[in-house]
């Protein structure tokens, strides 16, 4: 097996989206959803990580759901959104239509791991992508994944960048007592 | 379908005695842990370890490679030995170098993919594997008694039993990366072979194969061979740190299972009406063989001495609660053990392990359940009074904290910009908080229970409008459903010792010995006094195993 440097393992990728989704300033529990679904993403369509990347950009402001079923909303930044639609359509049925969602791959991605038995079919013609709550469908077979994936170094590298946002600059201090370990192991 | 019947057992020990810190960091090994479990399935299979190559000079430098097939695969370990410097030696995450580097194959490599390991391995994190790599590891010698043995077995003689004893290996592992990292082999890979789908079982078989690498290149440097029953009690150490910690809180479905595993398994033999002749010896026998072990057993830190003098002065009680008239009462071993909460902590954790041991034929088969495929879920149909009731009934130690008091909020977890060294911060004097991982569980489920007090209607409405509680949301839940998923204290305390979190993980992994350095730091040694090859018999036993005099 050739050693490609662009190969990342799904674990990294989904380890990495998760500090990136972070340091890009999602709550949490958005985070660990996006996070989670990155793999399924990547797998399927590594050139699909673009949309995550772009997902990902701050800011991210909240995010009012309409009360009418089907669930209406035009150009919805999945990042916030995607999650809260999943919510209400598993909670009380019904479907959503997004014209123009900011990163529809995502938002599918979001759906089958939210959904692993296939309760939420999604359907798109390029504009619109269509989820509806089914479910009394047969449930598809898990998914295999199988890492690694090529990952374009610019898209890791916009990832890397948004993930540093939760590491801690730097000290002596931090350096000599954070650990709890001293510096030298010669004993 | 052959329907077994289920042994009988009395109710497991409840959550909010088991998964409290200090509890949890007075944990021993059990033979559930997961090196005693590897090495059953090695040994039924008699599973042999094979040397193909050694390219090693006579200072002690350079690679070899060990080979081995287990349960209808091959797997090889890379060992690549290095110059180290010793201002270059730390066991910290910030290391650059190392003595020793590893890598645990999938298959048996060729040529030149063992010539790309050998390159790549030194570098570690700086470096890129494949997916046919499954671990990467490094690690340090322990400076003081390799020198001692080597030196020793160069003059003719052998190591002092006492300092063999004392640390209990020749080197320590710093890192044993898994699951993906640095481009090595997703774990869906081995998920489903046999014994390797068990959970960090291709960690396991790593640092076994180290030790072997370990004793190997001791007697090649020192230019003879080591008394085997000194060279048995050399297992391989591992110096651990802060990064463990978060792997408890981010994996709940494991903890759980993990746990679950261990009560269901003291809940058994708790079960047990009568004991049979060879139990009762058996017991005996565990019981001289834990005194020896604390006998053994040195420790620097004041904390962690102070825990051993009160277990060695109250281990003889114990013993003597082991008489044949205790043992001969119905459900010998309920009693023994509820009877255990006048003794300390870590007295009544070392009882729970060694009660246990006799019983493989009851407890081995429930190793098959610590492996979890699952992810917690949220669930957004719940209502929002169902889980404020859960919050009411599993997180009263978490509303019971006051926050705006400093002690209950002193800490901050973080990951540092050099290297991503997990570290803990002081909040109210170092910079950084800004930053800190969500490791404040207690404060975040507080939060979440304030807000969601008087609400109605589905948790979906109610997280559109707090998206911000969506994660605390879903560990409540997941809490419900599995009860030993969260440990229940908190992590930002000022009274939080991280050094019960790391314990609690590697004394599933099968280590003892437990050295703890500062309140987060620590090294244990594994598979000390742990058989040298593959006999079935001697890898039923050796728990806690001393050294023969």
């Amino acid at each position: 097996m050739t050693n490609s440097s662009d190969a990342r393992s799904l674990n990294e990728i989904e380890a990495l989206v998760l500090k990136a989704a972070r340091g890009a300033g999602l709550p949490l529990g958005h985070a660990e959803d996006i996070a989670a679904a990155a793999p399924l993403l990547a797998a399927a369509a590594p050139g699909d990580l673009d949309q995550l990347v772009a997902a990902l950009a701050p800011p991210h402001d909240p995010v009012t759901l309409p009360e009418a079923d089907p669930i209406l909303l035009h150009a919805p930044r999945i990042a916030m959104a995607g999650p809260l639609i999943l919510d209400r359509l598993m909670a009380e049925g019904g479907s959503a239509c997004l014209r123009t969602p900011d990163a529809p791959a995502l938002m599918i991605a979001l759906a089958r791991a939210a959904a692993p038995a296939g309760q939420i079919a999604t359907r798109t013609d390029g504009t619109y992508l269509h989820l509806t709550m089914t479910p009394d469908q047969p449930p598809p077979g898990p998914p295999t994944l199988a890492g690694p994936v090529p990952v374009p170094p610019r898209i890791w590298a916009s990832l890397e960048s948004l993930a540093a946002r939760t590491l801690v600059p730097e000290s002596e201090a931090s350096r000599r007592s954070g650990a709890g370990a001293g510096l030298s192991d010669n004993d | 379908m052959l329907d077994l019947p289920i042994p009988p057992q009395t109710s497991l020990r409840p959550p909010s005695e088991v998964m409290r810190l200090r509890r949890m960091g007075a944990a021993f090994p059990t033979r559930l842990s997961f090196l005693p479990t590897l090495l059953r399935h090695m040994a039924a299979e008699r599973v042999r370890i094979d040397r193909p190559v050694w390219n090693i000079d006579a200072r002690g430098f350079g690679h070899a490679l060990y080979t081995l097939r287990l349960a209808g695969h091959a797997y090889g370990l890379v060992a690549v030995s290095s110059d180290l410097p010793p201002e270059a030696r730390t066991d910290r995450v910030i290391a650059t170098a190392w003595d020793t580097a590893h890598v645990l194959t999938d298959g048996i490599p060729d040529a030149a993919e063992l010539a790309r390991i050998v390159a790549a391995a030194p570098r570690q994190e700086a470096a890129r594997f494949t997916a046919r790599d499954l671990i990467l590891s490094r690690a340090n010698k322990s400076v003081r008694l390799f020198d001692h043995v080597t030196a020793r077995l160069a003059a003719g003689g052998q190591p002092d039993p006492g300092l063999v004893r004392a640390t209990g290996y020749l080197m320590r592992t710093t890192a044993v990366y898994g699951n993906g990292k640095f481009g090595i082999a997703d774990r869906s890979r081995i998920a489903d072979r046999p014994v390797l789908s068990g959970p960090f079982m291709a960690e396991m078989l790593t640092v076994w194969l180290i030790r072997h690498f370990t004793h190997d290149l001791a007697e090649h440097v020192g230019g003879a061979r080591l008394d085997p029953r000194l060279k048995r009690h050399l297992g391989i150490g591992n110096a651990t740190g802060l990064g463990m910690a978060p792997f408890l809180v981010a994996h709940p479905l494991l903890l759980d299972a993990w746990m679950q595993v261990r009560e269901t398994a003291l809940a058994r033999v708790r079960a047990v009406e009568a004991l049979e002749a060879d139990r009762i010896d058996r017991l005996h026998t565990l019981v001289a063989r834990a005194a020896a072990h604390l006998a053994e057993w040195q420790v620097d830190d004041p904390t962690a001495a102070a825990r051993l003098d009160m277990l060695r002065r109250e281990w003889p009680e114990v013993a003597a609660h082991l008489s044949p008239e205790a043992l001969a009462r119905p459900r010998p071993l309920d009693r023994l053990m509820s009877g255990a909460t006048r003794w300390s902590i870590d007295t009544q954790e070392l009882l729970a392990a060694l009660l246990i041991e006799p019983f493989g034929d009851l407890v081995d088969g429930l190793t098959e359940c610590m492996a979890s495929p699952f992810a917690p879920r949220l669930d957004p149909a719940m209502s929002c009074e169902a889980l404020a009731a859960l919050i009411a009934q599993d997180w009263d130690w978490a509303l019971a904290l006051d926050f705006a008091q400093r002690r209950h909020s002193a800490r901050f977890w973080y990951v540092s910009e050099e290297k991503a060294e997990p570290r803990l911060g002081d909040r109210f004097t170092e910079d950084g908080a800004e930053r800190e991982s969500p490791l404040d569980i207690a404060r975040q489920v507080q939060a979440l229970a304030r807000d969601l007090a008087g609400q109605r209607g589905p948790l979906s409405r109610f997280l559109a409008l707090h998206p911000n509680h969506r994660a605390a949301a879903r560990r409540v839940q997941t809490l419900a459903r599995h009860p030993y998923a969260e440990i229940r204290d908190n992590m930002i305390g000022a009274e939080c010792l991280p050094i019960d979190m790391l314990r609690c993980k590697l004394a599933f992994f099968g280590a003892a010995k437990f050295d703890p350095k500062s309140d987060r730091w620590t090294r244990i040694a594994l598979a000390q006094g742990a058989p040298l090859g593959p006999d079935p018999d001697s890898a039923q036993d050796w728990w806690l195993a001393a050294m023969d005099p």
